[in-house]
């Protein structure tokens, strides 16, 4: 066989499958037919490639023994009842796919805090600060507007039931 | 676009609503999957393997690994051509192991190949039909792995090519390629 009927293999194993239609379209059935015309080895070849699949299908079949299903069945129930190894478990493609809802809650809710913001009007402002003035005054310890000396004062002076709100020093 | 384009190439899968149920562990229809390929896997195997390795060992095998692998099976391609995957690459273990302890190449099933005689047949074993498919697996046991994949996927199973080349992840060309020289080959150890 020359390197142009080596290009012409893949046609030939087609063209044997159906050897009075080739399963060929048009161009490749024009080529092959004009080579065939010319090339002995080639009519072999297609010869040879058709006897052959005639062949193999005829091949008669191996069936499986009539205890083979109950075999598979007998081997497969331990596996059926048996909770997932530790190989199993690790194993990312059984568990990745039942993260994508939680990750896509946890994308939508970081969405919907970025875009809400903790104070947005001066009211928010004004609300928060009459809130904080309703604390007890051991709240100023975890204040960053009160200095120190203001904060001794207050723990030296007020009591325990006192308000924020109520006690001169603490800054708003 | 690219999924609908996806989906639209897997054909239709007449097994698709057993491989859902038994994806969710229903064993009674695996079962039922085993009884629709058994007979298939058991012929297919039986033309992949050595003669000296049981084909009903090697196609327990591989209902067992369907079985643990359906979880990942994603529906691309239908459960036969899957299946057909899983059978393909344990028969190519099953070979790999019994190449090691023959310490023969690997490739062909070498203690079968061209230069040694038919496997002898009893007085009992008279049927046509059994001289003739071993004489036939006798020289598909000669051909190299990839080739006796591909020509018995093609004529013996009838998997369409494009099947064969999504199964083995080769091109379309190169299965025809193959198909081509591995019809040659037999057709010369058939004759010899």
């Amino acid at each position: 066989m020359t390197t142009n009927c080596e290009t012409l293999e893949p046609l030939l194993a087609r063209a044997a499958e159906a050897p009075d239609a080739w399963p060929l379209d048009d161009g490749e059935r024009a080529r092959l037919s004009a080579h065939l015309t010319s090339c002995e080895s080639c009519r072999d070849a297609l010869a040879a490639q058709t006897e052959v699949r005639a062949l193999l299908a005829a091949r008669p079949a191996l069936d499986a023994s009539s205890a083979f299903r109950v075999r598979v069945r007998q081997a497969l129930e331990p596996e059926a009842g048996r909770a997932p190894s530790l190989a199993e478990l690790l194993d990312f493609r059984r568990w990745t796919w039942r993260l994508v809802p939680v990750a896509a809650a946890m994308v939508v809710a970081t969405a919907i805090g970025l875009a809400t913001p903790l104070a947005e009007t001066d009211a928010d402002v004004v609300a928060m600060t009459e809130a904080a003035a309703e604390l007890p005054v051991a709240a100023a310890l975890y204040s960053t507007n009160v200095t120190d000396e203001s904060l001794l004062a207050l723990m030296l002076t007020a009591s325990a039931d006192d308000r924020l709100g109520a006690v001169p020093g603490e800054a708003r | 676009m690219a999924a609908r384009q996806r989906a639209a190439s897997v054909p239709e899968d007449p097994d698709r609503g057993a491989v859902d149920r038994a994806r969710r562990g229903d064993l009674d229809t695996f079962d039922e999957l085993v009884r629709r390929y058994q007979h298939r896997i058991v012929n297919f195997v039986r033309t992949q393997v050595p003669r000296a390795v049981d084909p009903e060992d090697v196609a327990q095998e591989v209902f067992l690994r369907a079985w643990r692998g359906l979880k990942t099976f994603r529906g691309q391609s239908t459960f036969k051509t899957w299946l057909y995957q899983v059978a393909t690459n344990t028969a190519r273990t099953h070979f790999a192991r019994h190449s090691r302890r023959q310490e023969e190449p690997a490739g062909t099933l070498a203690e079968e190949g061209p230069d040694s005689p038919p496997p002898a047949v009893s007085p009992e074993d008279v049927e046509a039909d059994v001289i003739r498919r071993d004489r036939i697996d006798h020289a598909l046991a000669a051909l190299p792995a990839d080739q006796r994949e591909i020509v018995v996927l093609r004529d013996v199973e009838g998997f369409e090519y494009k099947e064969i080349a999504e199964l083995l992840a080769i091109p379309i060309g190169t299965v025809e390629s193959r198909l081509f020289r591995a019809r040659a080959k037999l057709r010369r150890l058939l004759r010899a």
